[in-house]
């Protein structure tokens, strides 16, 4: 597209002229954002500069020359502070060093993270007792050596200066022991059968927690145990129980399936297993050949998910509108109860239903269908109906036992425990984990209910809504700091082992306030743990002595996963319960549809005063530091509002404010409002970001609900998206003609598998690579190791791990909303994301963008002070003692990959952050350009370690931070001077492709273009 | 008494026109190392004396290429030899990059062999000189015009110089004591 100066500019978006825009287009060009379609002011500015507010203009109002003033009055004032003597601080050395700790090397040990109860196996890297880095554990059937975001992110949680760190007692710091005595007391008065106590845990699916909650029941046998997690599996289980009569855990095969229909199932990004899952599932769209056989995915969802963007066939359509396409599927597939009953979407039609079944019958035993955990349970038990008449049962997916160890629906769980506090038959209640003031929907009102409880005992990581409320607030530990155990997807229980002692000495674990309630009173948590498995395992004394270190080493128990069982479907479930009013299918098309979904970066709202996590931008809407109403184009033009309008959302009487976001291939008349936003009490960071979707969320419709109304405010909302900034702007270029086919070649690859098929090197323009004579100099000559790097775009699935895993690698500063929307997002590696086709249901693709290290680096030519230069080894390296912050090297970037301190990002004050940070990467100043570096001390300390073994470094043995993050197996970095690397294989393939080649820049990464497979029956 | 050394012999002239003229027949007579003093400058006097090729282009063109080869030898030293640096796949020794830094060493070789060298061929700065010693010669700065022939001449003799002088009808001829 070329852009017209003599168009008016816009201020907001327009969706007529978009689609004008799209219109013009050869339905096969690529396009980023609204902003862009629209021809945006703002998206003019971040195409005309890559720093549009350039000014060094604070946005709080301090300028340069403000900063000129101060700096001449404190220079005035120093003098008088200089006559301080500063106090003597002794340093002593370590007299006996311990065991194993090498200064500078650090170790790796085994532990576990869990999300609503599944855990994910990993292994933390720790600096002289400092855990810094969270790696995937690649034993652990959970991880095989992926991560996701969260438990990247969750060090710095660790490390989160806003955390609980005193037991508090009505509002005023206490300590553990008036707690134990509180606790004593208790005991006496509930004394013998404890018929007012109550306890209330998230989802528990540890066996030896769930012993500690049990010997508490046993002793109080009237005593309650509550379960509730508000982005739990209820569904899931209760989808269990319809189709097999009792609740069974669904494991899924990926790896196995050739064709999968997920029913608005976000498997790739959230959920149990999704690390596994993605692993399993990238794993089937390896293209090392024309001739291999990639998976092919349909996916009906109405929220734009990462796992749609990796569809072959998408399709939007209401959350409620799921159920009957779930149900016309599984009459198709051969599920002979559901005939009949359905009504579908209006978006699919009934050949393109037949065309998703035709398929899915044509690979019986290597299909699989797979229910979101936000549909109803007859989703599921649809979804399950449909594997068993595929004969997909053992072979792509198996059955195991429920996670949990006590299998209840959540939510059932938390009314009656409101109901009971609501009628004063509650006296104690002891909340272990979660924050139900803020998460429990709004019909419990929970907060006001819990008020009616005599004695209430908070247990939580931060002094939340619900701590506030409580009598007594007991500091949670982390799960880096405490031990437990934890159940995988599969059911293989990894331990959690403790990589540092609590950091403050108010934090007790869950077990030892269950220990003041049973008979153990003082036991350890590492005792509390090891105890019970001891009592468990047949293996007793030096065996069992054995079995526990090598559990604790490999971080999992060898052999415990569950078993397959073997359960039978029944089909007579089919027919959608008339319960089911959220879902049903009878609900007015013209009635607006909201639907909650667990954001993808802070989920429920446990992770919302984690900055890494604030800041990363959600995949595909590249929304930060926010929630939004989200909506479709036709459904914004229907109900007349625009992105940044700030409106009323009310449900049944209750209402939230939100700003709108208009997203392309949502589904219409929809609303997604993602949960964990609008916290009152979350800490600095999380206080005040986004919209608190629970105060319209309601228990009877927890995911979807009909009869939303809207109204606009009249104000506006701002919001800090990434999508418009750090355009690859190619407009400028098209004015040289020579080249002008070049410039044309989009920047990201895509062909079908038939395209592929006829032309493996679709991805590759002969005219678009730089003659041999282009450039005067001769090439450099890189003898010995060359590192590159190659992303694979057939698998990368858009889960933001990377972005993370490179923050917390290299210490890379959050900037704040502010900041990001002035373009200054300190991220390394980010993921952009293109769309292609018509606002209504485009295709999505995911690229992610580090540094290319350029052989030719443009960016290294115009620094006058030799702050960039190229290692032997072709890094493009950054001496930040060298920079002056000119910003020609970020002006000159083609790739715009180069990232600017403007301001003192890096907290350099806050003591608990200290521990966080990487020693072997600078912890960056005000007025530095950085960039990615490949990870380069991993490099070096590679190269350490191989000169000393005097040897060279084997292929695989460095890994970045954002290649040992990747659940998908995109990324992988190696010596490129090495044909037998497996970097070198990659780039060898016939997808491999560079961007911007035409330059003649040389980037080290390259991509492997993107392969898709639609359906030939399908003609869309 | 001991005779001090003599420089040389000073004529007096009233007119430019007679020191001009006097200035080529002594020139002519054979006498190279001559100057010339006048309160004004006049025109054809400097090669009357004898004054047309001077060293020092060539002076100054030695000092430019002297200036630009340190240029571009100190480029190359810090880029190739010293701390060698790989900027933007460029070889080390891409010299065009270093055209700049050449280019003004050579200008500064240039300008100051031309500033020194004109000083030091000049024999200047020069705080003595004997023509001072002549108390006439104070008139050169007013209205007389003198000529020197200096002792240094390989025709100069003192009684044979003076007579010759005197021939030029100057107002006077004196002798020059170092």
């Amino acid at each position: 597209m070329s852009s017209n100066p003599n168009t008016p500019e816009r201020k907001s978006i327009d969706l007529a002229a978009a689609s004008a825009n799209l219109a013009h287009r050869d339905g096969k060009r690529f396009w980023q954002s609204l902003e862009e379609l629209s021809e945006t002011k703002e998206y003019r500015e971040f195409l005309e500069h890559e720093f549009p507010h350039d000014t060094a203009k604070d946005p709080e109002g301090i300028d340069r020359r403000d900063v000129l003033k101060l700096a001449a009055a404190s220079a005035a004032l120093a003098g008088l502070s200089a006559c301080t003597k500063l106090p003597t601080e002794k340093i002593v050395p370590y007299v006996k060093p311990p065991e194993e700790i090498i200064p500078g090397r650090p170790l790796f040990y085994a532990t576990s993270m869990q999300l609503a109860g599944v855990a994910t196996g990993l292994l933390v890297e720790s600096n002289m007792g400092r855990p810094t880095k969270i790696e995937g554990n690649p034993e652990h059937p959970g991880s095989l050596g992926g991560t996701d975001v969260f438990a990247q992110a969750s060090v710095l949680t660790l490390y989160d200066p806003d955390r609980s760190q005193t037991v508090i007692h009505e509002g005023r710091i206490s300590d553990w022991d008036p707690f134990a005595v509180a606790m004593t007391n208790m005991r006496g008065q509930q004394s013998p059968k404890g018929p007012g106590l109550r306890i209330l845990t998230e989802t528990v699916t540890s066996p030896s927690l769930a012993a500690h909650v049990r010997a508490v029941l046993k002793q109080f046998p009237e005593a309650k145990w509550h379960q509730y997690e508000p982005c739990g599996r209820d569904n899931v289980r209760e989808g269990a129980k319809l189709a097999f009569g009792k609740p069974v855990n669904p494991v899924y095969k990926f790896d196995k399936a050739d064709v999968i229909v997920s029913l608005d199932a976000d498997f790739l990004t959230c959920g149990a297993g999704h690390v596994r899952y993605t692993r399993d599932f990238s794993s089937r769209r390896a293209l090392d050949t024309p001739s291999a056989n990639p998976n092919r995915l349909y996916v009906v969802e109405s929220m734009p998910s990462s796992t749609g963007a990796m569809a072959d066939h998408r399709k939007p359509a209401r959350a409620s509108e799921i159920g009957g396409f779930a149900q016309r599927l599984a009459a198709e597939v051969g599920v002979a109860s559901a005939n009949g009953g359905g009504t579908n979407s209006q978006n699919i039609s009934a050949d393109w239903t037949r065309a998703v079944a035709k398929d899915l019958q044509q690979h019986r035993g290597s299909s699989l269908v797979i229910a979101g955990e936000e549909q109803p349970p007859y989703v599921h038990a649809l979804a399950h109906a449909m594997n068993a008449a595929l004969g997909n049962v053992g072979k792509t997916v198996y059955y195991t036992d429920p996670l949990e160890t006590n299998p209840i629906d959540g939510m059932e769980s938390l009314r009656d425990l409101a109901n009971d506090m609501k009628a004063g038959k509650v006296d104690a209640l002891l909340i272990l984990g979660g924050n139900p003031v803020y998460d429990a929907p709004v019909d419990f009102d929970f907060g006001p209910a819990l008020l009616n409880v005599k004695l209430r005992i908070h247990s939580g990581l931060y002094y939340d809504e619900t701590g506030e409320l409580c009598h007594w607030h007991v500091p949670a530990t982390h799960y880096l700091e405490s031990w437990g155990d934890a159940r995988a997807y599969d059911g293989t229980i990894g331990i959690i082992q403790p990589l540092i002692a609590p950091l403050y000495q108010g934090c007790h674990s869950p077990y030892e306030i269950l220990g003041l309630l049973g008979n153990d009173a003082g036991k350890s948590n590492h005792d509390g743990v090891r105890d019970y498995w001891a009592g468990q395992r047949p293996e007793k004394d030096k065996a069992f002595e054995d079995l526990w270190e090598r559990s604790l080493h490999d971080g999992v128990m060898t052999g415990t996963a569950l078993p397959a069982i073997n359960v039978a479907a029944r089909t007579d479930f089919a027919k959608p319960p008339n319960t089911q009013s959220a879902g049903s299918n009878t609900a007015a098309a013209s009635d607006l549809e909201i639907s909650f979904r667990p954001d993808p970066s802070i989920l429920d709202g446990r992770f919302a005063n984690n900055g890494w996590l604030q800041e990363t931008p959600k995949p595909n809407t590249r929304l930060t530091w926010d929630n939004a109403a989200m909506v479709s184009p036709a459904t914004a033009q229907h109900l007349n509002i625009t992105t940044g309008d700030y409106v009323t959302l009310q449900l049944n009487g209750h209402e939230t404010k939100a700003g709108v976001m208009i997203v392309p291939g949502h589904a219409d008349s929809s609303v997604t409002l993602h949960l964990g936003y609008g916290r009152r009490r979350a800490g600095k960071v999380g206080t005040g970001t986004g919209f608190n979707a629970n105060f319209i969320r309601n228990s009877t419709t927890p995911w979807a609900a009909t009869g939303l109304h809207i109204e606009k405010t009249g104000e506006e909302y701002y919001f800090a998206v990434t999508q418009h900034q750090y355009i690859i702007d190619r407009q400028g270029q098209t004015f040289e003609e020579e080249s002008a086919a070049a410039f044309h070649r989009d920047l990201i690859q895509v062909a079908t598998l038939e395209e592929f098929r006829a032309n493996p090197r679709f991805a590759q323009d002969p005219q678009e690579e730089p003659t041999p004579g282009l450039s005067l100099y001769p090439g450099f000559k890189y003898d010995g190791y060359a590192w590159g790097m190659s992303i694979d775009l057939n698998k990368c699935v858009g889960c933001n791990a990377c972005v993370v895993a490179c923050q917390s690698e290299n210490n890379i500063a959050v900037v704040g909303k502010k900041q990001v929307m002035l373009g200054r997002a300190m991220h390394w590696i980010r993921v952009d994301t293109y769309f292609r086709g018509g606002l209504e249901n485009p295709e999505m693709y995911y690229e992610p963008m580090p540094c290319m290290q350029c052989e030719n680096a443009p960016c290294e030519v115009v620094c006058p002070v030799g702050a960039t230069t190229h290692s032997p080894e072709g890094l493009n390296e950054m001496t930040y003692n060298r920079c002056v912050g000119t910003r020609y090297c970020s002006n000159n970037c083609p790739y715009k990959v180069r990232r600017f301190n403007f301001f003192l990002f890096s907290d350099w004050q806050t003591p608990s952050l200290y521990g966080l940070r990487n020693p072997n990467v600078t912890v960056r100043s005000r007025g530095v350009m950085e960039k990615c570096t490949y990870c380069v001390q991993r490099i070096n300390a590679a190269k350490i370690h191989s000169e000393e073994a005097n040897q060279t470094i084997k292929d695989g043995e460095i890994v970045t931070a954002c290649q040992g993050a990747c659940p998908a197996d995109a990324i992988v970095f190696g010596n490129i001077n090495d044909p037998n690397s497996r970097v070198s294989k990659l780039k060898a393939q016939s997808r491999n492709y560079r961007l911007l080649a035409e330059l003649n820049t040389k980037p080290r990464t390259s991509y492997l273009a993107r392969v898709r497979n639609p359906n030939p029956e399908i003609h869309e | 008494m001991k005779r001090k050394a003599i420089y040389g012999l000073l004529a007096e002239f009233e007119t430019p026109e007679q020191l001009l003229a006097a200035a080529h027949l002594t020139h002519d007579a054979g006498y190279k190392s001559i100057d010339a003093f006048t309160p004004m400058p006049v025109e054809g006097m400097a090669e009357a004396v004898g004054f047309g090729h001077t060293k020092l282009p060539a002076v100054v063109f030695t000092g430019g290429l002297l200036g630009g080869l340190t240029g571009f030898f100190m480029c190359y030293y810090a880029n190739v030899i010293s701390f060698p640096l790989n900027i933007g796949g460029k070889p080390y020794n891409s010299w065009p990059a270093w055209i700049p830094i050449t280019f003004e060493l050579t200008i500064l070789g240039a300008a100051l062999c031309a500033v020194f060298g004109m000083l030091a061929m000049n024999g200047l700065p020069t705080p003595y000189h004997p023509v001072f010693n002549v108390a006439r010669f104070a008139l050169a700065s007013k209205d007389r015009f003198f000529l020197v022939v200096k002792a240094r001449d390989k025709k100069f003799d003192l009684l044979k110089t003076a007579e010759f002088l005197k021939t030029l009808q100057p107002h006077g001829v004196f002798e020059i004591e170092v």
